[in-house]
C-alpha cells in the first residue's frame, strides 16, 4: 500500500486526536516499519489495518466508521496534493468516472509497483452512477469515504447506496449514486 | 519559549522538509518516466528505420557485400548468396580474400 495512505492517516490521528493518541495507537500497534513512513514508500497493508484496529480500541470509535472518515480526509489531501487531477473536472461524476482510466494511469506513472483496486463504472441511467469496487484488500468502507469526500468537494448532493456482495475473493462492492435535486 | 514550543516547532519544520523531499521525489519520477517514455519511442523509430533498411537490401537485384576494414564479411544480401553459391551463414564472419 502506498506510503501516501500512511502519512496521511498519522497526520489524521494527530490532527482530530491528539499526537498522543498518535504514538499510543503506533506503540499498540507494534507495526515492523515502527510508524516511520514516507509518502513515496510502499507499505504493508496489514499495518493499516492493525494501526486502525488499535485506534478502534482507544477511542471505543468502530473500524468501519474510523476508515470512513479517513477516506474523506484522504480524498481532501489529493485535491490538495495532486491539482491536476481535478483540472477540467466539474462534477463526482465525472471524476469518478476517470478513476481507472486516467487517475490510476497517472498513479502508475509514478508507481508501477502499485496495487490498486478495480472500478467499473456504469453510467447507462441518466442521473445514475454504478461503481464497482474490486480489491483484494478490505478496504471497502475507505473507498466509501473516498466517494462521500469526492461528494462533498463537488459540492452538488448524490446519494450513496452501497451493497456488499459476497465474495470469497478480497472486497467486491456496489455503490449507487443518485443525483439529488439541488436545495432551492 | 518553552522546550514543548521549541520541540513542536522543530517537528514541524522536519515534517515540512519531508514533505517537500516526497514531492520533489514524485517530480522527480515523473520526468524520469517521461524521458523514458521518449527514450522507447525514440528506439522503436531507430528499430523501424532499420528494419526498413534492411528489408531494402535484402531485395535488391544487385549483390552487395558489407565488408569490415580488415577485409572480414560482415553482411551480405539475397544476390550476393545466389552469385556466390553461398548461404548467408556461410559468409558472413568469413575473410573477402
Amino acid at each position: 500500500m502506498k506510503g501516501i495512505v500512511f502519512t496521511e492517516f498519522l497526520d489524521m490521528v494527530e490532527a482530530q486526536f491528539t499526537p498522543e493518541v498518535a504514538d499510543r495507537m503506533i506503540t499498540a500497534a507494534a507495526v515492523p516499519s515502527d510508524g516511520a513512513y514516507t509518502a513515496v514508500g510502499t507499505y504493508d497493508y496489514h499495518e493499516i489495518i492493525q494501526l486502525v484496529a488499535q485506534l478502534s480500541a482507544l477511542t471505543s470509535i468502530p473500524v468501519p466508521k474510523l476508515l470512513y472518515t479517513f477516506g474523506i480526509h484522504l480524498f481532501g489531501r489529493f485535491v490538495m496534493t495532486y491539482p491536476t487531477l481535478f483540472s477540467g473536472v466539474t462534477s463526482a461524476f465525472s471524476f469518478l468516472e476517470r478513476i481507472e482510466d486516467h487517475i490510476h494511469v497517472e498513479v502508475r506513472k509514478l508507481y508501477p509497483d502499485a496495487e490498486l483496486p478495480m472500478f467499473v463504472c456504469d453510467t447507462s441511467t441518466p442521473d445514475c452512477l454504478t461503481l464497482l469496487y474490486r480489491s483484494s484488500r478490505p478496504f471497502a468502507d475507505l473507498a466509501e469515504g473516498l466517494i462521500a469526500g469526492c461528494i462533498a468537494h463537488f459540492g452538488a448532493p448524490i446519494l450513496v447506496h452501497r451493497d456488499d456482495i459476497a465474495n470469497s475473493h478480497g472486497t467486491h462492492v456496489r455503490f449507487v449514486l443518485t443525483k439529488q435535486d439541488s436545495p432551492a | 519559549m518553552s522546550d514543548t514550543e521549541l520541540w513542536a516547532r522543530r517537528l514541524e519544520r522536519e515534517r515540512r522538509a519531508r514533505k517537500e523531499a516526497e514531492t520533489l521525489l514524485e517530480s522527480k519520477s515523473h520526468e524520469l518516466y517521461l524521458a523514458n517514455k521518449a527514450l522507447q519511442q525514440s528506439y522503436d523509430a531507430i528499430a523501424a528505420a532499420k528494419n526498413y533498411t534492411e528489408n531494402i537490401l535484402r531485395s535488391l537485384m544487385n549483390a552487395l557485400m558489407v565488408v569490415t576494414p580488415d577485409g572480414t564479411i560482415q553482411a551480405v544480401n539475397v544476390a550476393a548468396c545466389s552469385l556466390l553459391g553461398y548461404s548467408e551463414a556461410e559468409l558472413v564472419g568469413w575473410p573477402m580474400t
